[in-house]
């Protein structure tokens, strides 16, 4: 698995690496040469054909199943035809709904192509004699929030049997031990320095470099060491000297906006705690990339580029920098001392005390027990420090506690599908989560199931929910739902856009339902929630749990439905996960 | 021996010129496509196509990491102008030299050619490495040349000095301008193929194939 950041010049490495060793892959697939809001079927069908046309090219028996007839409705025999099917060479209207419906019936038989896909590359490693070298471009553009991560992860999990090469993001190195990704070996492509980035953008000039010479060093240093950001901005400088209305200064200035704008006009920003203190230690701590929900942002920060990561330190921590494009942004003056006395006032106010003459203490004592006055940007740190560089506490409940801040705080995302393997991880998670909300520090949530299948009505059920008064909305989905009642949901996706919501759907539901919901899939964010609880949970960790809730059982026995029980199970079963990874 | 040899040099000059610049009645063409290939072969912007006033053809081409303004007028193959203007930011664009061809004076070299013209190059007697040392003295380094002194002081580009025709001209600022040797080699390698191909072959070389060849 080879990952960097977005930019990093993962690709280019690749092509040129292969290059220079002469050596091909036997088969390529592009995940990412058509659209980015894949189903099911697309990421099997994109599989099947790279595969294919390497078997036909090969010259491979194929007479084991009828596939050309079972998906295309050929000859059994006519793969030539059916690869053509799936990837026609002449773009017509015919063709692409040809393709479509290909693709469909895929999505609708996953575990029987994934027999067919083993096939086929166990009798290419045959007929060549060696391992079957798979390049797997393009799943760096899938981030680990959305819907496509997760109908992805089978088709990759098939091919890894083979001798694989992934390109993916830097945050998919962090992955959780559920993932298929989690046990691949992996390589890091980090910023690259100065002096690099200068070498590239000199020889991208040529004989013109020493015209811009004073320039490319400027260009290096505000690119961060990103390669697609320093040729960016080299692109938008000649494009400002084109129109030679300003000096060297003011067009470098210009590029610099330009770029900017390029990159994150559209980027949800980060938390500025966390950008602070990254722009103070100069590190990033890989556990941060793990919290459920993403807490921090830092798993957003890193994938947006807002955060550039570098070489890896030591244990957990990585080499980072704020991406100085956005920097500005996040290194304002200090306006602490400001923000402590208010809070201080707030509290003088509640507990009905004056809040006249009341500030934070600034006593402080240096490492040689110097007494001085702290300054307002030391106060910042300290605050900055507490709030996102401690370890958190790794108990199940504290999890639950950063599960539920991400769901159902004020600043949570809008729409999230959580997905689930194991119906009593969910129970146990949605008891936990639903006792805290309607807190202080949380909005209301209103729960409810909406069964699908024939008789009955989920779309009405889902509007009279929805009228209902509540900040944020959990659904949970239940039945066999139909094709026809999924589409109608996805139809609604405008209407959902003004709605704060929490959909609870079980992963074998959730492969039926994505392909239904071509546009829903694109506005939520999708967690699978055993694999948020696995990232955050080390084995030991689950271990002193378990013995902690044995010792409170003993001491207080509980009834069997009782919270206690449920977290305890999800224990159980977090271990049983781990454990089997580990023999994996 | 050396006369010969010189000769057949000559011969093999003035053809090269004859197929690849001089496209009588495709002018028009000629440059457009030029100026199209230009964007591609120094993976800049492209180029805006020349206007046509009359039989005057006029076209502008902007090298923009030079600070430097190309203004070409074609009047006839015999006539025609070149302005290398400098044209730094927020100031008057000032001229700094124009190439300028005027044949209604004696040029020694031009009578020449149409001496050497007489006779066909000897097809039996080609081999690439003439058209090679050909289209290096034509294109790559013409024997009388100038060099840029700023803003960048780099030897590999060479400003021809005694070239009088107008697309062999521009065509040798389209190679002299790159700013990528392994490029400049590349187009090289593909122009002696092209070329010697034309010559001892079909004897024709498109406006479409000297510009727009694979790279």
């Amino acid at each position: 698995m080879l990952g960097g950041q977005i930019g990093s010049g993962k690709s280019t490495m690749i092509n040129r690496l292969l290059e220079i060793g002469h050596q091909q892959p036997d088969v390529v697939l592009h995940f990412d040469l058509e659209s980015l809001n894949l189903d099911t079927g697309d990421f099997w069908g994109i599989t099947l054909a790279g595969l294919l046309d390497r078997a036909i090219r090969c010259g491979i028996d194929l007479s084991f199943c009828a596939l050309p007839n079972e998906l295309g409705r050929r000859e059994p025999n006519d793969w030539k035809g059916l690869l053509q099917d799936m990837v026609p060479t002449r773009l017509s209207m015919k063709a692409f709904s040809r393709r479509s419906s290909v693709f469909r019936k895929i999505g609708r038989n996953a575990s029987y192509v994934h027999q067919v896909v083993n096939e086929i590359g166990i009798r290419l490693e045959d007929k060549l004699a060696r391992p079957l070298f798979v390049l797997a471009s393009g799943l760096d553009k899938f981030n680990t929030a959305g819907s496509a991560f997760i109908t992805m992860q089978d088709p990759i999990r098939s091919i890894l049997r083979f001798k694989t090469l992934l390109e993916v993001n830097a945050v998919h190195l962090f992955t959780a031990p559920g993932s298929p990704l989690h046990q691949v070996d992996r390589l890091f492509v980090p910023t690259a320095s100065s002096i690099a980035v200068i070498k590239i953008l000199a020889k991208r000039m040529g004989a013109y470099k020493q015209s811009i010479s004073d320039e490319l060093y400027t260009i290096a240093e505000w690119s961060g060491g990103n390669l697609r950001q320093a040729v960016r901005i080299l692109t938008h400088f000649g494009a400002a000297k084109r129109r030679r209305n300003c000096r060297s200064a003011e067009c470098l200035l210009q590029a610099v906006r330009a770029t900017k704008r390029d990159f994150f006009a559209f980027s949800r920003s980060p938390s500025k705690d966390l950008m602070a203190v990254v722009a103070k230690t100069g590190v990033l701590n890989s556990s941060l990339l793990g919290l459920p929900g993403d807490k921090e942002t830092a798993r957003q920060a890193v994938y947006d580029n807002w955060l550039l990561l570098g070489s890896h330190k030591e244990g957990s921590t990585w080499g980072a920098v704020v991406n100085p494009l956005v920097s500005g942004e996040f290194l304002q003056p200090s306006t602490l001392e400001d923000e402590e006395s208010r809070l201080l006032g707030l509290y003088a106010t509640t507990q009905g005390i004056s809040s006249v003459g009341l500030g934070p203490s600034r006593d402080y004592e240096d490492e040689k027990g110097n007494r001085s006055v702290k300054s307002g940007e030391h106060i910042k740190w300290e605050l900055f420090r507490a709030g996102v560089e401690q370890p958190i506490e790794t108990s199940l409940a504290e999890i639950f506690d950063v599960l539920a801040s991400a769901l159902l705080s004020k600043d949570r995302v809008d729409r999230a599908i959580i997905a689930y393997k194991e119906q009593r991880v969910v129970e146990a998670a949605r008891s936990y989560l639903f006792a805290k909300s309607n807190s202080y520090e949380y909005q209301t949530c209103s729960h409810t199931v909406i069964e699908g299948g024939k008789g009955k009505h989920p779309l009405r059920d889902l509007r009279d929910f929805l009228s209902t008064k509540a900040d944020v909305f959990s659904i949970a989905f239940e039945g066999k739902w139909s094709v026809q009642q999924l589409e109608s949901i996805d139809r609604q996706r405008d209407m959902f856009l003004e709605f704060q919501m929490l959909w609870w759907v079980s992963m074998d539901q959730l492969k039926q339902f994505l392909p239904c919901w071509v546009n829903l899939r694109q506005l939520f964010e999708v967690f699978v929630i055993e694999d948020e609880l696995l990232q955050s949970l080390s084995a030991e960790e689950i271990e002193a749990d378990i013995a902690y809730f044995e010792e409170l059982r003993n001491w207080n026995p509980a009834s069997k439905e009782s919270v206690i029980t449920n977290l305890k199970f999800v224990l159980e079963h977090l271990k049983s996960i781990r454990n089997s990874n580990v023999h994996a | 021996m050396s006369t010969h040899r010189d000769l057949h040099r000559t011969r093999l000059w003035e053809t090269i010129i004859r197929l690849g610049f001089t496209p009588v009645g495709r002018e028009a063409d000629w440059l457009h496509q030029y100026s199209r290939s230009l964007g591609t072969f120094w993976e800049c912007d492209q180029v805006k196509p020349p206007s046509k006033k009359g039989v005057r053809v006029k076209g502008v081409i902007d090298c923009v990491p030079l600070n430097l303004l190309l203004e070409y007028e074609i009047g006839s193959a015999e006539r025609f102008s070149i302005r290398f203007l400098c044209a730094p930011p927020l100031q008057e664009k000032d001229r700094m030299w124009t190439h300028d061809v005027d044949h209604q004076h004696f040029s020694l070299r031009t009578r020449w050619f149409n001496l050497a013209k007489a006779k066909k190059v000897k097809k039996n007697r080609l081999t690439e490495d003439d058209v090679r040392e050909i289209l290096s003295g034509l294109l790559v380094h013409p024997a009388v040349h100038q060099h840029l002194v700023s803003p960048i002081d780099n030897h590999n580009i060479r400003i021809g000095g005694g070239i009088d025709n107008p697309f062999l001209f521009l065509f040798h600022l389209r190679y002299q301008l790159c700013p990528d040797i392994d490029k400049r080699n590349r187009e090289l390698t593909r122009l002696v193929t092209l070329f010697y191909r034309a010559l001892t072959k079909n004897g024709i070389v498109t406006a479409n194939e000297l510009m727009n060849g694979t790279d």
